[in-house]
């Protein structure tokens, strides 16, 4: 009998994976989606972050996105994980939400470039990630998607590939295209150039590794 | 890769614009107001044509009722 009381509570401690919430949920207790939406709000919230860069409007993002996925998920097959299949529908409510509010970018031509006489590396490290950051909010959305979940995912291409909803070697040549803009934008910042060639800093680095590797 | 794709993949990660915030509060009330919404929400139920082996099953049917000599 206490044997029996343990593995009873045994099996309430262990935790649950997504797919067996997601067959609870399905079976009508809703219960277990609040607890995928703990989960999993976080992950969604960063991601929605990148794409609309203002906390109100990405928690709209995130709320939306755990409606539909409510709504839908008699249609998850399970084919790839629930949370690619969150990530997918997170990435189309962003993309739609930039599309119906013309989101502004034009701020991130206008932004000035703190270069001016200040010769230390920090300072270039930062201006260097400054360019990086404003080069990525210029990529297209499928680029932009690509680079986001491979470089601050983690994610794999495969798992990339899902949640675009498109090939495998589409979702690599995005993210390829994405470094390859990035890198010919570092490149383009002139004053950046002659700056970083006086104090040795990051394009000075890359360039000599680069040649090394050659 | 390239040397210098892993040093922009790094000072990317190093130099991420996107800041959360950290505290159980926020994701608390976050949390409460998702499942607010959710409550007033339904699990639509796929239709049929929602399958994509729809077309298969009616082939299959169709060669059930007049099978081929």
């Amino acid at each position: 009998m206490k044997r029996e009381i343990d593995s009873q509570l045994g099996a309430n401690l262990i935790e649950k994976s997504d797919l067996q919430l997601v067959e609870e949920v399905r079976s009508g207790l809703r219960a277990s989606f609040s607890e995928l939406v703990k989960r999993h709000q976080k992950g969604l919230l960063r991601l929605s972050m990148r794409f609309v860069k203002d906390l109100d409007n990405a928690q709209d993002i995130v709320q939306e996105s755990f409606i539909k996925s409510y709504e839908k998920l008699s249609s998850f097959e399970g084919r790839s994980s629930f949370k690619s299949w969150l990530y997918q529908i997170t990435v189309n409510t962003a993309r739609n939400r930039l599309r119906e509010d013309r989101y502004d970018f034009s701020d991130i031509e206008n932004v000035q470039i703190g270069i001016e006489a200040v010769a230390e590396k920090n300072l270039v490290h930062r201006a260097v990630g400054d360019i990086l950051n404003k080069e990525v909010e210029k990529l297209p959305f499928k680029q932009k998607t690509a680079l986001v979940l491979r470089v601050y995912e983690d994610l794999s291409f495969a798992e990339i590939a899902t949640i675009m909803n498109c090939p495998y070697d589409t979702a690599k040549a995005n993210y390829r295209h994405a470094l390859l803009k990035l890198k010919e934008a570092l490149e383009g910042q002139k004053e950046l150039k002659t700056w970083t060639h006086e104090v040795g800093g990051f394009l000075t680095e890359i360039n000599t590794k680069y040649l090394e590797a050659e | 890769m390239k040397l210098e794709q892993l040093k922009i993949i790094q000072t990317l990660k190093e130099h991420d614009p996107v800041e959360l915030p950290m505290d159980d509060m926020f994701f608390n009330q976050l949390h409460s107001r998702i499942m607010k919404e959710v409550d007033k929400t339904d699990v639509k139920q796929l239709s049929r044509w929602g399958k994509t082996w729809v077309f298969l099953e009616s082939t299959a049917k169709a060669q059930r009722t007049n099978p081929r000599r």
